[in-house]
This record gives structure tokens, sequence and C-alpha cells, in this order.
């Protein structure tokens, strides 16, 4: 190639290189702008993550707690969304529970966007949205998809093994970035360690009665439609799988595995008075098995693949006629919700959390969401 | 295509990456990442994506093998500025001496050798680039070829990415299944010595059965400075071990910095060590030899995340999972060492082994996992990435094709693999070894 031949090509690959390097540069940056969660009528005020660790203030860790209030004084429920932001339901159960619910007795705090960091980017090789948009009769509101793990920008590098603390349990490398293998956490840990300390003295300085972690898992994975629960808290999840199930909701009761360490459920019933439970609900947009990736998979989970590994009993959740849509997971995750606070003070009488106006799981699959949904103001 | 089912429209975008890729290698003659790059693109633009949609995943797709890239890199760097400063061929010089007697002894000490980091740390290349240039260098004096010299390399990082206590390909599926890392380390013990044992003599046994000709072999190396002696010689060795391991048995109190960063401390002590030494040539030709592999690792990233997102990989994966038992084990056996060659055997462990294990699920799941995982990591030798292969090519000096290394070490990956299909099938007979 000749010199001014080579010129060119080397200034039209720069000028190439640059515009996406600018375009790509902007949407990564887009990742950081937070979606409004409206305050619901059950809303009395809003703190922020940091109250409970000044240390994460003014970082991009720090997130709003949202207080539900009852007139009536009891017990304190603590509900965590996001902390693996795919884990689309999770999140969005907490904001409906935001812009919803109303609370009679005792208190509801809920924490939408548990790990904000996970939002801020997607996994690199995953091909997944960075958005999607959920319609409702006033317009429609778009909510970022994120990543599973805290972005790699605010905790890096990853160590070549995690070791848990303080078990000293082994995990893979990736999973020092996983929120959920991080509890109880630590103050001068890394950034995810830190996070799950905050959220942990949140819990224990709210002195929270019931602590309930909403999460979605991969249709492959045998941990799914269930509540993961803490021995201490085993007999009210017990409770609550068999009224979900006179609901026609089916939930499984799995335990916590003492030797898998981390994990709320694990880690807030150990270390915390807390009664900790998480829930899964089946997304396909998780597993590796999924079609294309685009925001349908993310809100109708409707994929012909899983029909195919599903007639050869190969999925944990059951690949239903519709798919695994938004709906459903959401209504999965709210009706436990809803019994798992009927429960407690029917299992604790001193413990008495009266809430109403939660969405039902009936209602969601023939409203949608989006009714659900308030539209933001302008402040 | 929407009046097509969801698997022939997959299938069709298959085919037009397989197309694209082809015409771009062949008749435009674009290299090979460049040709990944391009049939990334066209199969994003078949299914229907946008372009400016599709420039952010091939950007964020093209982050997905970073930390390897920046290992890659500085650890090239660290061996240069080692091999400028005479220490490597003091160390060299060192192992011949105490050995030389016991050559056999020799080669499985040195395939050890490679394989202690990533034991510990897990990746195959911090023993590649830590041990990588003294073991070549001692082979080569032995008589070994080249080629046979990358091979033993790079099946010594693989072996060290198998080897207890860390085996992350192993971690990855077993924390798929929701199983704790627990119980693996004696298991993995049993399979990984003999394994180490075979590859090395395996490699070597046709070169080392002579007398060793210690005068001749120290002849052949280059003059040590006379500053090089005692301490000075291992100082970047054991600060980057030190460093390596100090993370690994203090976690909680050692801060993390990163293997890239433990390599640039190495480079920095090896800098002032022995002679003058051109660290701004060394780290230029670092660059330029490592390029051709970085660019792959970052071009197979931007093409499996099209992959993903146009449900292609969703398309392997269902392949594989619904098989009949019989080619189950025949996908496991061979297609899974080859997708591993695209993905590395981490990629491959998250992708596709999670699945096989579940689809395995009913027997001793510990030994099945520690049977994936030894298959797994015969894909760290396989082209295009060849994710330990290629790095060891570096650190050899070899620059001939490729696929001769491949060729080379077919004895020794076939006893991976069959070992590892044996332990996959029968996962319960074995599960004697777990003790």
């Amino acid at each position: 190639m000749s010199m001014p031949s080579r010129f060119f090509t080397s200034l039209i690959l720069l000028s190439i290189a640059l515009a996406t390097a600018f375009f790509t540069g902007n949407h990564f940056m887009s990742l950081y702008e937070r979606e409004p969660v409206v305050k619901g009528p059950g809303v009395t005020r809003v703190g922020k993550l940091s109250d409970y660790f000044p240390k994460i203030k003014n970082t991009v860790a720090d997130t709003n707690v949202y207080f539900l209030e009852g007139s009536e004084p009891g017990a304190t429920v603590v509900v965590f969304g996001g902390i693996h932001s795919i884990e689309t339901a999770g999140m969005m159960s907490a904001v409906l529970l935001v812009e919803n619910a109303v609370v009679k007795t005792g208190r509801l705090i809920v924490v939408p966007h548990s790990n904000e960091s996970a939002f801020t980017h997607n996994a690199p090789s995953e091909g997944y949205p960075s958005r999607f948009t959920v319609k409702t009769s006033w317009g429609s509101r778009r909510f970022r998809y994120g990543d599973r793990l805290t972005n790699p920008v605010h905790q890096w590098p990853d160590p070549e093994i995690y070791v848990h603390y303080p078990s000293g349990d082994l995990q893979a490398d990736f999973e020092v970035r996983n929120l959920d293998r991080a509890f109880p956490g630590r103050p001068d840990g890394g950034y995810t360690e830190r996070v799950a300390y905050a959220l942990t003295e949140l819990v224990r300085k709210e002195n929270a009665a019931m602590t309930l972690d909403l999460h979605e898992a991969r249709p492959m994975n045998p941990i799914v439609n269930c509540i993961i629960a803490n021995e201490r808290a085993a007999e009210i999840a017990a409770m609550a799988v068999m009224d979900l199930g006179m609901q026609g909701i089916k939930m499984r009761l799995e335990p916590s595995p003492k030797k898998l360490r981390g994990m709320t459920h694990r880690e807030l019933g150990d270390h915390t008075q807390t009664l900790a439970m998480l829930m899964e609900t089946p997304s396909p947009a998780m597993d590796k098995l999924h079609g294309r990736a685009d925001e349908s998979l993310i809100l109708t989970g409707k994929d012909e693949f899983f029909r195919s590994a599903d007639h050869r009993r190969l999925l944990y959740a059951a690949y239903g006629q519709n798919g695994y849509p938004l709906e459903e997971r959401v209504g999965r995750h709210l009706a436990s919700v809803t019994v798992l606070i009927q429960l407690l003070a029917e299992v604790h009488s001193d413990q008495k959390v009266e809430v109403e106006n939660i969405p039902e799981y009936k209602a969601l699959q023939e409203n949608g969401i989006g009714s659900f949904l308030r539209m933001p103001q302008k402040d | 295509m929407s009046s097509l089912s969801q698997t022939s429209q997959v299938t069709i975008v298959f085919s037009v990456i397989l197309v694209a890729y082809v015409a771009a290698y062949r008749l435009l003659k674009f290299g090979n990442p460049l040709s990944m790059l391009f049939a990334a693109l066209i199969g994003g633009l078949v299914s229907d994506f946008g372009l400016l949609d599709l420039a952010r995943h091939l950007v964020e797709g093209s982050f997905t093998f970073l930390n390897i890239v920046l290992i890659i890199y500085t650890a090239t760097v660290f061996i240069y500025v080692q091999k400028l400063s005479g220490g490597l061929d003091a160390i060299v010089r060192d192992l011949i001496l105490y050995f030389h007697a016991k050559p056999k002894i020799l080669v499985v000490f040195l395939m050890f050798l490679i394989m202690l980091p990533p034991a510990f740390t897990g990746p195959g290349a911090d023993g590649i680039f830590a041990f990588g240039a003294v073991v070549s260098s001692i082979l080569l004096a032995m008589g070994l070829p080249l080629v046979k010299v990358t091979a033993f390399i790079a099946l010594g990082g693989t072996l060290g990415v198998f080897a207890p206590p860390v085996n992350i390909p192993a971690m990855i599926i077993a924390a798929g299944i929701n199983m704790p890392y627990v119980g693996f380390v004696i298991p993995l013990v049993f399979v990984t010595i003999p394994l180490a044992v075979f590859c090395a003599l395996a490699l070597s046994l046709k070169h080392i059965s002579g007398p060793v000709d210690v005068d001749a072999m120290l002849k052949n190396l280059p003059p040590i400075p006379t500053r090089m002696k005692g301490i000075r010689v291992y100082l970047p060795l054991i600060a980057v071990i030190g460093l390596m391991l100090s993370g690994r048995a203090m976690p909680h109190y050692v801060p993390h910095m990163g293997v890239p960063l433990v390599f640039v401390i190495g480079t920095f002590i090896a800098l002032f060590l022995g002679g003058r030494i051109n660290f701004l040539k060394a780290s230029q030709v670092a660059f330029h030899d490592t390029f051709p592999i970085n660019s792959i690792l970052m071009a197979v990233g931007a093409l499996v995340q099209i992959m993903s997102l146009t449900g292609v990989r969703g398309l392997f994966v269902l392949s594989a999972i619904t098989a009949p038992s019989f080619f189950l084990y025949l996908a496991i056996f061979i297609g899974f060492p080859l997708f591993a060659g695209i993905f590395t055997s981490f990629g491959a462990a998250s992708v596709f082994g999670i699945p096989f294990m579940l689809a395995l699920l009913g027997r001793d799941p510990i030994i099945a996992t520690i049977g994936l995982s030894a298959i797994s990591i015969v894909g760290n030798l396989m082209p295009p990435t060849a994710a330990l292969g290629k790095p060891a090519a570096i650190v050899a000096g070899y620059r001939d094709a490729y696929l001769n290394v491949v060729k080379v070490s077919a004895v020794p990956l076939l006893a991976i693999l069959v070992a590892g299909i044996c332990l996959v099938i029968f996962a319960d007979a074995f599960r004697f070894i777990r003790l």
C-alpha cells in the first residue's frame, strides 16, 4: 500500500473509531441517569442508603430508601429489589410496592435499586438490551436492565478467586461483584461489600422483623419459583407456600444452604434479628438458552427454545402457553410478599404489619403492569 | 423471516455469520479479527438490529476479555525485560545445573512449575507468563523442538487451570447449579497429577532419553551479566509469585491489585537488577508481538456478544442439551472443547458447562463437574482463540502455523478428554476418589 493510500485508510479507520467511541460513550454514560420511582400514596418519607453507612454518601452506591409507615405502630418489613438488576421482576415488584402500597399498621421499607452500580452497565458478551419499556394508559415508562454484577468501573479488577468475608468460602472470581454473595458486607471492603454492609445496617438499625429479597433465576436452575428461607424463617415460609398454593400460585420452599455463603437469606438471617427470605421467579433472558435477546424477551418471556427444553423436561419452571410474562413473575413476587406479611402477625403476634393496595396476582395478569405505574411528575 | 420458526431464523443468521466470515477472510483478505467483526456486524444487521445499536454491542462485547488482554500484554513486557536483564538465563543455568542428571524428573518438575500459579490463582496465563520463558529455555536446551516446547507450556497452563485448589471452570459450573465449591480438592488431586505427569513425558520422552550434555547446554546460553547472581536473579519472580499468592493467602488484608499490576511491579523490579534495558523498546516489541492474540480476543468477544444477541448461542445450547444421551456425550466430548476454543474454558463453562451439568443431574455432581471442567480446559489450546496456546507461543517465541502446536499436543489433549468424559459418564463409579 502506498503512503498516501495508507494515510487515508488510517484516517478513515480512525474517524470510524472516534465516531463509534463518541456514540457508544454517550450511550454508556446515559445509563447513569436513574429512572424515576413515583412516590405512591403510602410513602411517608424517602431516605437514603447512606443514612445507614455515611461512607457511601455522594457515590453511585447511594440509593433511595422508601418508607411506607402506618398510623398504628407495628413491626417492620424490609423489601429489597434490584440486588441483581437483570432480575427485572424483583425491581419492578419493589417499584409497584412504592407506587401503590398503603400501610395501616407497622412499616414497610422498600429499596427498589439495591445495587445502583449494576444498573449502569450491561454484561459484555451477553447482548442484553440496555433498557425496556412498559406501556401505560398515559404513555410509557423506561427502565434500565443492567447486569447481575457491580459495574467494573466501580470495582475492578476482580481477584483470581473470591474469598467471602467472614466465612472464607471460595467462589469464582466474578462473584466478588455479586451483591448477593457479599452479605453481611464490610465497611472497609470493596464497593459491593460496602453496599452489602449498608443494607445489613439498614436491616439491623430499623429492627426489621422480616426481610424479603426479590430475585429471578434461570428456568433451567433448580432453585426457581421458590422461597429460600433461613432456618429461622422456615416455618413462616412453609406456611406461605401452602397459602400461595391454595391461591393457585405454586411456589416451593427451599432451605437456605449453610455452605453457600454471602446471600441475604443466609447472612441477614445469621447476622441480624430479621427473618430472612429470598424469592425467585423464572427469567428466560438470564438463561444462556434464550433466542433473540431484546425487550420483548424481558417483558413477555416468550421464546421457542424454552418450549423445546420444556418438552424434554429440562426446565424447573414450566414454560406455559404464554411464556414467562413479566406480569406473572411480578404477580408471583407480590402475592408472596402479601402472604408473608399477613403470616408474620399470625406466627409472631407482636409483629403486626398491615398493608393494603398491593397489586394482586390476577389484576396484574388482566390489566398489565403499566396500569399500576404512576406518571412521573417533572420536578 | 418472521414467518419462519425461531430455530429456522436463528439457523439462517448463523449461516450468514459463517458466510460473512469466510467472505471477509478469503475474498476481502480482512484478517481474522476484522473478519470476525465483519461477520458479527452482518449477523446483527440480518437479525434486524439497527447500526447504532450494533455499534454499542460490538464495543461492549470487545470488553469481554479485557482482563486477559491486559495480562497478556503486561506479562509479555515482564518476560522481555527479564530476558534483557539476563535474569531469565541465570535461572535457566541454575535449573540445568541442579537437575541435569535426572531429565525425566526435571520435565515433570517443569510441568508442575507452570501449573503452580494458576493452581492457586485460577487463570493459566499466570503460570505461562511467570515461568513459561524459563521452562521454554530449559526444554529447548534439552533438545525439544520449539513446537513441542510451546505445546508443553500451553498444556502446563491449561492443566494449572484444572489443578486444585482453584479450578475456575468447576467453580463456575458448581455455582450455576447452586452447588458449593466444597469437596473438589482431593478428587482434583487424583486426576491432575497423573495427567500432568503423562502430558510432560508424552511430549518430551523421545527427546530426553539420551545422556544430557550439560556443558553444551550451558554453552548455548547467552552471557549473563556479572551482577546477575544470588537473590537478584529470583527477585522479580519472587515478587510476582509472592504478590499473586499473598492476595490469595490473606484476601481480606492484602489489597487486590490484579494480575496486570503484579506483572508491572515485577517488570519494575527487573529493570533495576541487570544491565541497562531499553524499556520503551521492550514494551513496543511486546505490544507488536501480542497484538495478534489480543485483537483476536477482542473480536471474539464482539462476535460472542452478537451470537448471544441474535440467539445463535441459545441455538447451540439447545442443540447440545436436547441431544439424546449418546449425542450429549458426543457434544461434550467434541463440541464442548471446540466451543471452549472460541469462548475460552471459563466462558464455555458458563455458556455450555452449566446446561450440560443440568442435563447430567442424577449422577455424582462433583465428579461430573470435574469431568466437564477437564474437557473445557482442552479448549484453551483450540483455535481460533486458543486463550493459552497463543500466549504460550508468544512466550516460547514460536511463530509458525499455530495448528502444528495442536497437532503435537494431540495425544496429551486426547488423554485429558478421555479422562474427562470417563468422569462424566461414570461419575458414580469414580465417587471413591472423593475419599
